[in-house]
């Protein structure tokens, strides 16, 4: 699948959860051992981020996977 | 400031110092190549190599105290995008590396060799040099200040 077509149809809740947890990006950042940029390229849909990175922002927002990463349309 | 905040600010300083310093240092002797004789552009090319070999010692001498002081940040400040941004910088270097060589073919082939001087290898080997170092940098450079 190319990557632009990836970043049309993959949606995330980040900057919605993190801010419901009162988390600043660097805080969020500092959590999961990247930098704010990374979380900021994430949250703006401009980076999609790996299963392994997906799972660590999901675990340090405590929510599942599913609820922070969406296909568009489901 | 946080210290990785403080830490991707030296890298990108380090990173433009060295591309800066590698196009001089080597662009200066690449110069003394292309005119031996002119005594004009031997001095200008002594300056640029001697400001630009400078340059490269500072950015040595800056990233082996930046590795040190990284070394507490070294997972944020080598993850997922820094990784991705990097691999995206080496395949622009090799793409401009190959736009240069096939420029350089295709103008030997239409122009043929009455029209397109014959190049010194040397000469052209150099500047692919410099190309390939200094186009990743600067693409790297680009990709971390981006998206910011």
């Amino acid at each position: 699948m190319p990557k632009q077509q990836a970043q049309s149809q993959l949606c995330n809740r980040l900057k919605e959860i993190r801010a419901r947890h009162n988390f600043t990006q660097a805080e969020l950042a500092a959590k999961v051992s990247v930098t704010r940029k990374t979380i900021n390229t994430v949250e703006n849909n401009v980076f999609i981020p790996s299963t392994v990175l997906a799972l660590k922002l999901a675990r340090a927002l405590d929510v599942r996977v599913e609820e922070l990463f969406y296909l568009n349309g489901s | 400031m946080a210290l990785i905040d403080t830490l991707i600010a030296r890298r990108q300083k380090l990173l433009l110092i060295a591309a800066l310093g590698f196009t001089m240092w080597q662009g200066g002797l690449l110069l003394n190549k292309m005119f031996p004789t002119d005594d004009t552009a031997h001095a200008i090319a002594l300056a640029m190599t001697l400001t630009g070999a400078f340059q490269w010692a500072a950015f040595s001498i800056g990233f082996v105290h930046f590795s040190r002081k990284a070394k507490p940040e070294i997972e944020a400040l080598n993850d997922e995008l820094t990784r991705s941004n990097r691999a995206k910088s080496l395949m622009y270097g090799y793409m401009a590396l190959l736009g240069a060589i096939s420029l350089l073919f295709g103008l030997s082939t239409v122009l043929g060799q009455t029209r397109f001087p014959a190049l010194n290898a040397d000469f052209i080997i150099h500047g692919l040099l410099i190309l390939a170092v200094v186009c990743p940098i600067l693409c790297f450079f680009w990709l971390e200040r981006s998206n910011a």
